[in-house]
């Protein structure tokens, strides 16, 4: 899992107090991708800035900025951290869990595939 | 041969042999290639504002490559953990998330594009458990899509519906949920080329409530064409090859009593008699 689809991701369950999920990571792998200047700013307003930039600091990434700078279209240092971030990171096993406090449910991470699947009970 | 969605659930189905089999078949690889650039066309993107596609049911990661190759990121949904281990290691460049579409799926308001799917949706129709209602999961499946994807976001799902029914209970699902689109039907005339595309848009400017079916494709291609000429040579030769026996013949006799012999039954020895016209003497008409 790449913090790109956890920047989407709400739990199943709940609808409200569902996003953004905790993340716990067991192991996690840098794999390098091809920097595409273009796809990535196509991309950017479609993230949730503040929330990427807490669960990247949490993560231990502590450089990476508050906000996305001025003129980013010419801030290659930071879309390269962004791509990295984004794209190269790889959660590979941990969890994900809901942050509502009546629901708290853990969605496992298994060879990088967060499972989503919701019990009988559940639906 | 008769239909996947007949004999297992999908997660069931599609497991590590058949996956392993899925992607290393030429076969079928060709045809959800075909699938996926046809459906990627029907989908008519906007190269320069789309970013995010939601790929449903996205198996091995055959249609997540075409987008991949358009320049778009995509998120792939699906339910057979095997098939995105597969797609894992073919190392795909989109997100792969293990998801049972009819129960759900929550994304941030609105993220999505435009979504896509190949040979999934019929899946929905079919119900494995008894708690599993499809046409409930036809209604959960569209909301959840309705609700992640952009206003006017335009959906493409290629699927294999087994009768009208099924036909009926996911366009009406769609409608439902506020879906306006229509049905393509590429290749109308030829059972095997013969391909469904339920084309939606969310919003959209008519509130129809039903869905029409339109022409897609309809030449056949010159391929197409081989292959139907090659089919009746192929039925000639074979005829040709089972020479016609004449009935009451000598030769269609012996055949009778040698299908009767290997049957069990006791039948008289084979003489120079067998066969012989007989004079009828008047006695029998």
């Amino acid at each position: 899992m790449r913090l790109l689809v956890h920047n989407l991701l709400m739990c199943n369950k709940c609808d409200k107090n569902n996003y953004p999920l905790k993340i716990e990571v067991n192991k996690s792998v840098i794999m390098e991708l091809e920097f595409k200047k273009d796809a990535i700013l196509k991309l950017i307003p479609k993230l949730d800035f503040e929330v990427l930039s807490n669960t990247v600091r949490e993560l231990g990434f502590k450089q990476f900025p508050k906000q996305i700078p001025p003129n980013v279209d010419q801030d290659l240092v930071f879309l390269k951290d962004l791509h990295r971030v984004l794209f190269e990171t790889h959660i590979m096993d941990g969890q994900l869990t809901c942050p509502n406090p009546s629901c708290k449910r853990n969605y496992p991470i298994t060879n990088g595939i967060p499972n989503m699947i919701l019990t009988e009970d559940e639906q | 041969m008769s239909r996947p969605e007949s004999q297992l659930p999908p997660n069931l189905y599609y497991n590590q042999q058949e996956s392993v089999k899925y992607t290393n078949c030429n076969r079928i690889i060709n045809i959800q290639t075909q699938l996926s650039e046809r459906a990627i066309q029907l989908l008519d993107l906007n190269l320069d504002e789309c970013s995010l596609v939601l790929d449903i049911g996205c198996g091995s990661g055959i249609s997540g490559f075409y987008l991949t190759q358009e320049g778009v990121n995509w998120v792939g949904l699906d339910i057979s953990e095997s098939m995105l281990n597969v797609a894992q290691q073919e190392k795909t460049e989109g997100e792969l998330l293990l998801c049972d579409i009819g129960q759900g799926f929550k994304f941030r308001p609105g993220v999505f594009d435009a979504a896509i799917s190949i040979s999934v949706i019929q899946w929905l129709c079919v119900s494995f458990k008894k708690s599993e209602n499809p046409y409930r999961r036809c209604t959960v499946f569209f909301e959840s899509l309705r609700n992640c994807l952009k206003n006017n976001g335009r959906g493409v799902f290629q699927f294999y519906p087994e009768n009208n029914e099924q036909i009926n209970m996911i366009t009406s699902a769609a409608l439902r949920a506020g879906f306006s689109g229509d049905i393509v039907v590429d290749y109308p005339n030829s059972a095997k080329a013969k391909k469904l595309y339920l084309v939606v848009q969310l919003g959209g400017q008519s509130s129809k409530k039903t869905m029409d079916v339109i022409q897609g494709l309809v030449e056949e291609s010159d391929d197409e064409k081989v292959k139907v000429i090659g089919r009746q040579q192929k039925k000639i030769r074979k005829q040709k090859k089972q020479k016609k026996v004449n009935e009451k013949s000598k030769l269609w006799i012996i055949k009778r009593k040698e299908k009767q012999a290997r049957l069990g039954r006791k039948i008289k020895k084979t003489t120079k008699y067998t066969g012989r016209k007989r004079n009828n003497l008047g006695l029998f008409k």
